[in-house]
């Protein structure tokens, strides 16, 4: 690798799944519907999140921010690519954080239905950047994670 | 990263002088009297400093004859590395709330005939 100009990538691919009590319907439904993803999809309560635009369909775009409620730095796209009623919802994601990229992933929900219940399996292809300017990982991801904890002070 | 660990890691670097030194190790690994140097402080003073981030595993030295040498712990992860397990730790919690909300308003839809879809 030739070093200095280098912007080191790192993919993963993360599968979690869940069984719900309740029906594909309705999980797809909280999926869809924006008042019910602004419920469920804090995932603390110190964190926070607005849609500045939210379009469920395929082609559409939402574009959020979120991040601490004193402080929403990320800035998230998503784009829908594949929307099938109860079933699977396929998304584009990126994750800005001022203005440079930091994270782009693939994001496919399936539901299927299991006995009463549902089972549904989130798969998330994710491709996070270090930052411009590599010369290796750690010393950057220090430098910068450095920075990031001066803020905090 | 664990909960504990990160707090720890947070603790360390929430003193400027110890921020400082990572700061020079991630640079290259340096012998305790090179990083005393530029800081002012005596070496009992930065081995003291030493011990708290070699606790958290930020820094590791080791002793060759009688310089100790230390540098920054590249097991350590790198940015993106954190960002991909604060992810997915973030999306496990989502995916908790979201059954949890699923649970609260089961009720709710009940009443509602059925699921209105927007």
């Amino acid at each position: 690798m030739t070093a200095a100009t280098q912007t080191r990538m790192l993919q993963d691919k993360i599968v979690m799944e869940r069984i719900y009590n309740t029906s594909p319907a309705r999980v797809f439904a909280a999926w869809e519907s924006v008042e019910a993803r602004l419920r469920w999809s804090i995932p603390f309560p110190e964190a926070g999140a607005a849609y500045d635009q939210a379009e469920f369909k395929v082609g559409g775009l939402d574009v959020m921010r979120c991040g601490l409620k004193s402080d929403m730095r990320f800035l998230a796209h998503v784009r829908y690519l594949e929307i099938i009623n109860d079933a699977r919802i396929v998304m584009a994601e990126s994750i800005a954080e001022d203005g440079k990229i930091r994270a782009a992933s693939l994001i496919t929900v399936e539901f299927e239905p299991a006995g009463k219940a549902t089972k549904q399996t989130v798969t998330m292809q994710v491709s996070a950047l270090d930052g411009a300017d590599m010369l290796d990982g750690y010393r950057v991801g220090w430098t910068a994670a450095l920075d990031n904890i001066a803020k905090e002070f | 990263m664990q909960a504990a660990a990160l707090d720890r890691t947070f603790q360390a670097l929430s003193d400027p002088t110890r921020r400082a030194m990572v700061q020079r190790l991630s640079r290259g690994p340096a012998s305790v009297s090179e990083l005393a140097k530029p800081l002012s402080i005596s070496l009992p003073a930065v081995m003291q400093h030493l011990q708290v981030l070699e606790a958290c595993g930020i820094v590791r030295t080791a002793k060759v004859g009688r310089v100790r040498t230390c540098s920054v712990e590249p097991k350590m992860l790198t940015l993106a590395e954190r960002w991909i397990t604060d992810r997915r730790e973030m999306w496990e919690r989502k995916l908790d709330r979201l059954g949890d909300y699923l649970d609260a308003t089961a009720s709710e839809n009940d009443n509602d005939e059925k699921d209105k879809s927007k």
